[in-house]
């Protein structure tokens, strides 16, 4: 056997998941293994060497290892990260507490006041400026340069980030203090904001190189850890790490770079569903990720995930493009209790992982979803995580039994009532957020398809399809590490942005400066490509530009076509706007001058994709028994099967419980299923495939 | 409640979506810059009376508090189809605040009957008038604010009303705009008559009626719970606006809040009279949102999953004499009214306070202000007119944290703009934009910093106007033994041998070379600052926030070579008492004075009287009384230097001599 096997992982807060693709085969083998905290890169030796001996493969046949993790996140989520010192024009000290203004709750004047991530006594001004013209205005002497690297060697900073403000245009004097700093402070990772993400904007811009030096210190060790603890066990592949544009970069650009990776998790996820997709057929998607915490949806269309340049990261906000990922409330873990006026609620508390829910018995005491799962019998206590964590289905259900009373709900099903209840609470609220994250786009739900992945996410997902009005559902066959396999799914990508002020109309010389632009990126962007090693070849780049007319505040993101970067007018390109914003608002300002304010260019490099396998046509499969489940006001028997016993082309019908080692499928009645030629579950409401 | 409490919850939630969805409708597809950057819009669902059962959290100005029902009458008999039209402040019975909220109600129908209604604005960017925006403070009368639309159909069974639509584009600056922004409202409204049709669909037409009655109901008790919080009793406070724009004159708010087992009523008796400016709040004598902002957030903040829909106020009823600044006559005009709802908002926060002290913020600075550069524009050869920053003011603090630096939660909420994007547009350089130091008032916990912003004019001939400026002359006062914040400021050339303190400006002239600084007032501070931990002082030295000189002054703690003199700080704090009483407000020197001359008593008389004066002739009279007993308001410099109460008693006798004239023409008949 040859060198022919990828390995995926996802190092989350609490599994490790793996999962290795034959690329000969195309079989998937899977993996989960508990998440080693203090010395992450030990779980991932450990697990990958466990994955190995599973699918009986030796290290060195593993190709490639693609790597994600929600390390820095959460680094930066509990703000355990690195001191970073902010050496920033003189006049803009307090940058980072004033951020844009405006409230995290404009509805609760007892929010916590928000402590900014650079505190102020790390924060260095210094006599360097640009204008907007690039004239300096203020150019720091040889004396003060020694002053401040002084105060920052005082400070104990353990990265430093320089800002100059019009750098993102002008970025030569804001080099110059980072190099002059630099030989003063040769062990000091000290960044120019231009060097990182050269976007207008000084708060924004900031932020981005303020999170990159935060978590650098950690994750520089972690993926020197790593690369290490793979090279002892025998896996000398090269090692990519997934990013938050749903790509992956080389180790070495993400251990510069890892504010690039920050958010991999769940684009990794996107990038899975969006290849499912294919085999599926299906081209409009929203992905459900229910872990303990959180729900996550995001949108895909034709195999491409929609993007975002406005997210947030814990309290901070990041302008990079990121794969646009929707909290949308409850997780397995929120926390289901009753207010002073006796109504139901779920959440937003969450009682997390730590202690959990009640069934987990790990000192949880508040009922949570994953309890109602239990008593309602759509989880069996004995078999979760394919029997390695028995839960405590007693303590679920007396604690339900506590709110049905609050609830004045009686009877001996009382706990499966308040299950039931709580569970149509939660739905409601997760069908209407998915609504409203479609309104804000504009998009149509009907034409839509749901794909749960995520422990939680298949178990719930008819439910909420059916309140949502989404009429087709697909599991994929491997949920539980559908993280990790999207990783392997990726490609190479990588996001360059250059804003510069142009206006389309006024100037002739605009277009050539357009053109300098593109093409000041373009080369940039292959030379990265190049640096990244031999798995990828021929990049593929994509131009947009951020365009506006005149004096309006709000910009599009207008793709440009390579013929007419390279070769195009000034009224072609403009043209292309026109026509975006007529589509979008109804009408155009044909006479009026085009500004564009950013440049962007993403690159990416295929890897080469890996074909799923199929799985065999067989005949169903009869029932493994039947499960009582209590579902809108009754008990149901529910037949029971689990996922790697079903064949392509089985046909179910709902009520059914469908289980694998790390979820459950919960089919409705009224709902059927059919297995596809890879193993994914269609689910369909029996009605609508009648009407068809 | 008849609806069981779980269905309860679901529908709440799909209500509160609805309204969510038609506001992220109207943003996705508004095109102005109040819609898409500014956020100045609002949506909901009404009920059969008028009121709102369903307004969204994330999105628009919280103004929940409107009656609906003149406006929805104003519209005669209503079919399927029907949307109703309206931005009059007057006609619409106070559901409009001013001319540019152009307004849209549409029944909604199921089985031939009204089951809801839906709402939304638009602030416009121009409905007419004597100025570009039709908003100035200068305005004296409605009908210079633009075009007046009564309530009336702009849509019949579907049909755009052509005739109305063309009267109205005739009439506005920018009407392309204007009708694109229109368009967004009836898209916003059709996504919640769907949204409302399918909530009927799956619960029932009975359910979904119960429910908003429920709804309101159970936001009723939430909102009941929590104003129980605060002891019964009648709790007085006034606060000031410097003056109304157009005459130096101070405008004065004052409320009485009684509270009886979860009921609040606050009566705005002793209020000023309307003033001649735009600055008046049209309540047109309903409960009103811009009185009853503060009682909302108060009930939000101690029970977040209150609903947000009518059912808050219910335990609250208001009065507001009629010719009141708070509830002018017809055709005041009420361009600018949210400069008075900001200070309307901390008069009723320190009546309340009185029984909660514990509970309510003190003041945040109280401004908030487009800083504007008009100047000429070699890109395009035309005169520009360009928002260089929002600057506002810190919050106030509270007991148990100091307040948001830079931030104002208490009304608005607006975003500022980077330097970078400023640069691109003006010609200026933006020197600072920074905290202000020794701007928040000190307190055990310090009110939140205002901001510094100063900047450089590249270009000659331009100039600056800063509408909105507040706070020059009355301090955001602090509580419970917290210190007042700092005065507003705007200074030319600061720094350099022609520094001028520049006072409130409405526009000032600048050079090429010039610096322009605005300071503004951080938020007042809570408890004595002798109480505050030194190390919480010492870090606010080092981070330039306080400077060594207010650290002993203001708080006690004597700060040597970069640390705290233990020592030093003992002795400065013991040379007196501290402040332990929580009702104990410190206003500044500047109110202290004020209100020696202008007391409570003199200015329930004074305003009691005025009141019965035709309110054509009612400013005139005012005017002249106030400048009997205070002669330097006339007086430019005296004025910028506060020096207007400087002989109280002799003043004081003037203004009782004043007011039993007018008692005696007032008897008389005269």
């Amino acid at each position: 056997m040859g060198n022919d096997c990828r390995v995926g992982i996802d190092v989350g807060g609490t599994f490790t998941d793996f999962v290795l693709a034959d690329r000969a085969s195309g079989a998937l083998v899977y993996h989960k293994q508990a998440s080693t905290t203090q010395d992450p890169s030990r779980g991932v030796a450990d697990g990958l060497t466990a994955l190995l001996a599973k699918a009986r493969r030796n290290p060195e046949s593993v190709e490639l290892v693609v790597h994600g993790t929600t390390l820095a996140l959460n680094a930066i989520i509990q703000r355990q990260g690195a001191k970073v010192a902010l050496v920033i024009s003189r006049g803009f000290g307090d940058t980072m507490v004033l951020g844009r203004g405006g409230l995290p709750n404009s509805y609760n004047y007892k929010h916590p006041k928000q402590a900014p991530l650079i505190a102020s006594d790390m924060v260095f001004e210094v006599a360097a400026r640009v204008g907007a013209d690039g004239g300096i205005r203020a150019r720091p002497s040889a004396a003060e340069i020694d002053t401040l690297a002084d105060g920052l060697r005082a400070s104990g900073a353990e990265a430093a980030v320089v800002v100059v403000v019009n750098a993102y245009a002008f970025p030569e004097l804001e080099a110059e203090v980072a190099n002059a700093l630099r030989k003063h402070l040769p062990g000091l990772l000290i960044t120019g904001s231009a060097e990182l993400w050269p976007e207008i904007r000084e708060y924004e811009r900031t932020m981005v190189c303020a999170l990159n030096g935060f978590v650098h210190p950690q994750m520089d060790r972690y993926y020197g850890d790593l690369a290490e603890r793979l090279d002892n066990i025998g896996v000398t592949a090269p090692i990519y790490i997934a990013t938050s544009n749903g790509g992956t970069v080389s180790i070495a650009t993400a251990r510069r770079r890892p504010v690039d990776t920050l958010l991999s998790g769940p684009a990794s996820g996107v990038v899975a569903a969006a290849q499912i997709s294919e085999t599926a057929d299906v081209q409009q998607i929203i992905t459900l990720d229910m872990g303990g915490t959180s729900s996550d949806v995001a949108v895909t269309q034709n195999g491409t995930p929609e993007y975002t340049t406005e997210t947030r990261i814990g309290d901070f906000p990041l302008i990079l493009p990121v794969v646009n990922v929707r909290a949308i409330g409850a997780g397995g873990g929120s926390i289901v209790w009753l207010d002073e006026q006796g109504v139901l609620k779920v959440g937003p508390e969450s009682a997390g992982a730590e202690p959990g829910p009640i069934c987990y018995g790990r000192g949880g005491t508040r009922p949570t979803i994953t309890d109602c799962y239990v008593v309602s019998g759509l989880l069996d206590p004995e078999h979760f995580l394919g029997g390695r964590m028995p839960l405590d289905a007693a303590a679920a259900r007396r604690a339900l039994e506590d709110v049905a009373g609050r609830l004045h709900l009686d009877g001996p099903e009382r706990a499966a009532r308040a299950a039931d209840a709580a569970l149509s609470v939660a739905t409601a609220h997760m069908a209407t957020e998915i609504s409203k994250a479609m309104a804000e786009k504009g998009f149509d739900l009907r034409d839509f398809t749901l794909v749960p992945f995520g422990g939680a996410g298949p178990t719930h997902a008819i439910l909420l399809a059916q309140a949502v009005g989404l009429e087709r559902v697909v599991v994929p066959l491997a949920p539980g590490t559908f993280c990790a396999f999207g990783a392997i799914m990726s490609d190479l990508s990588r996001d360059f942005v250059r804003s510069r002020r142009l206006t389309l109309g006024f100037e002739a010389a605009a277009v050539d400066d357009l053109r300098g632009a593109v093409r000041a990126l373009e080369a940039e962007a292959l030379a990265w490509v190049e640096s990244e090693g031999e798995i990828v070849k021929d990049a593929r780049l994509e131009v947009s530009a951020d365009m506006q007319y005149p004096r309006t505040a709000f910009e599009l993101n207008t793709a440009i076509p390579d013929a007419l970067w390279r070769r195009g007018s000034a009224a072609e390109i403009a043209e292309l706007f026109h026509l975006q914003h007529e589509q979008l608002y109804g009408f155009r300002d044909q006479d009026s001058a085009v500004d564009i304010t950013t440049v962007r260019l993403r690159a990416t490099a295929p890897v080469p994709k890996i074909e799923l396998a199929r799985i065999g046509q067989g005949a169903p499969p009869a029932p493994l028994g039947r499960r009582k489940v209590y579902v809108n006001g009754e008990w149901l028997e529910a037949e029971l099967y689990q996922r790697f016993d079903l064949h392509a082309g089985n046909h179910l019908v709902g009520p059914a419980v469908i289980e694998q080692e790390d979820t459950t499928v919960w089919l409705l009645p009224g709902w059927q299923a059919t297995i596809d030629a890879v193993g994914s579950l269609h689910a369909t409401p029996i009605n609508a495939t009648e009407d068809r | 409640m008849q609806i069981d409490p779980v269905s309860l919850e679901i529908l709440n939630t799909k209500f509160a979506a609805a309204s969510e969805e038609m506001a992220l409708t109207l943003k996705r597809t508004g095109r102005s810059l109040y819609v898409k950057e500014a956020i100045d819009f609002a949506v909901g669902l009404v009920d059969l009376k008028g009121k709102f059962f369903a307004t969204p959290r994330h999105f628009g100005s919280a103004l929940i508090d409107y009656d609906c029902m003149p406006t929805i009458m104003g519209g005669g008999a209503l079919e399927d189809g029907d949307v109703i039209l309206t931005n009059h402040p007057y006609f619409s019975g106070g559901l409009v605040s001013h001319t540019p909220d152009l307004t849209l109600i549409k029944p909604f129908f199921h089985g031939g009957q009204i089951v809801c209604y839906g709402y939304d604005f638009i602030h416009s960017t121009d409905v007419g008038g004597k100025v570009p925006s039709s908003i100035s403070p200068t305005n004296s009368e409605i009908f210079q604010e633009g075009l007046l639309i009564p309530p009336l159909k702009i849509k019949r069974r579907g049909q755009l009303n052509e005739d109305i639509v063309k009267l109205y584009r005739a009439n506005v600056r920018t009407p392309d705009l204007n009708m694109q922004d229109m368009a967004a409202m009836f898209a916003a409204i059709e996504i919640g008559e769907k949204r409302v049709a399918e909530i009927i669909s799956s619960h029932g037409v009975e359910t979904f009626m119960q429910a908003q009655e429920d709804l309101q109901d159970y936001a009723a008790l939430k909102s009941r719970a929590v104003l129980r919080r605060i002891p019964d009793g009648e709790y007085d406070f006034w606060d000031f606006m410097d003056d109304d724009a157009v005459t130096p004159v101070p405008v004065r708010i004052r409320v009485k809040a009684t509270l009886r087992d979860g009921t609040v009523h606050l009566d705005y008796s002793g209020t000023d009279p309307q003033v001649m400016s735009a600055y008046n709040v049209p309540t047109l004598s309903t409960r009103h949102p811009w009185l009853t902002t503060r009682i909302m957030h108060y009930v939000t903040t101690h029970d977040p999953t209150t609903p947000l829909n009518a059912g808050i106020f219910e335990p609250v009823t208001t009065y507001v004499p009629v010719g009141s600044i708070l509830n002018p006559e017809f055709p005041a005009a009420t361009g600018v009214r949210s400069a008075t709802a900001y200070r309307c908002n901390d008069a009723a926060t320190g009546a309340l306070s009185y029984g909660a002290p514990q509970d309510m913020p003190a003041p945040s600075g109280g401004a908030m202000v487009p800083v504007v550069l008009a100047e000429f524009d070699k890109r395009t050869n035309k005169r520009n007119v360009l928002v260089l920053n929002s600057i506002i003011v810190g919050s106030g603090a509270r007991y148990g944290s100091d307040g948001y630096d830079g931030v104002d939660g208490s009304i608005s909420t607006i975003r500022n703009t980077p330097a970078e994007k400023t640069e691109l547009e003006a010609g200026v350089d933006i020197l600072e934009y920074r905290l202000n130091p020794d701007s928040a008032g000190p307190g055990r916990w310090r009110g939140g910093l205002g901001l510094l912003f100063t900047f450089r004019v590249t270009q000659g001939g331009g100039a600056v106007l800063g509408r909105g400026l507040e706070r020059f002359r009355f301090r955001p006062w602090g509580m419970a033994g917290g210190k007042p914040g700092a005065n507003m400021r705007v200074v030319l050339n600061k720094g350099t041998d022609s520094e001028r303190d520049l006072g409130k400006i409405d526009m000032v002239q600048v050079d090429k070379g010039d610096t322009v600084t605005f300071m503004t007032p951080g938020g007042g501070g809570y408890g004595d600052p002798f109480l505050r931990d030194p190390t919480a002082v010492l870090a606010d030295v080092r981070a330039g926030y306080v400077t060594e000189t207010a650290a002993e002054r203001d708080y006690g703690v004597a700060i040597r070579n970069g640390e705290v003199d233990g020592p030093a700080t003992s002795r400065r704090r013991a040379s007196r008492a501290i402040e332990r009483n929580e009702l104990a407000f410190d206003f500044g020197p500047e109110r202290e004075a004020w209100d020696q001359v202008f007391t409570d008593e003199r200015m329930f008389a004074l305003n009691r009287l005025l009141l019965d004066i035709p309110s054509s002739i009612r400013q005139t009279v005012r005017q002249e009384i106030y400048h009997k007993v205070v002669p330097n308001l006339a007086d430019r410099q005296k004025l910028a230097r506060n020096e207007l109460v400087t002989d109280p008693l002799r003043q004081a006798a003037i203004l009782d001599r004043e007011i039993a004239a007018l008692e005696e023409g007032a008897a008389t008949g005269a």
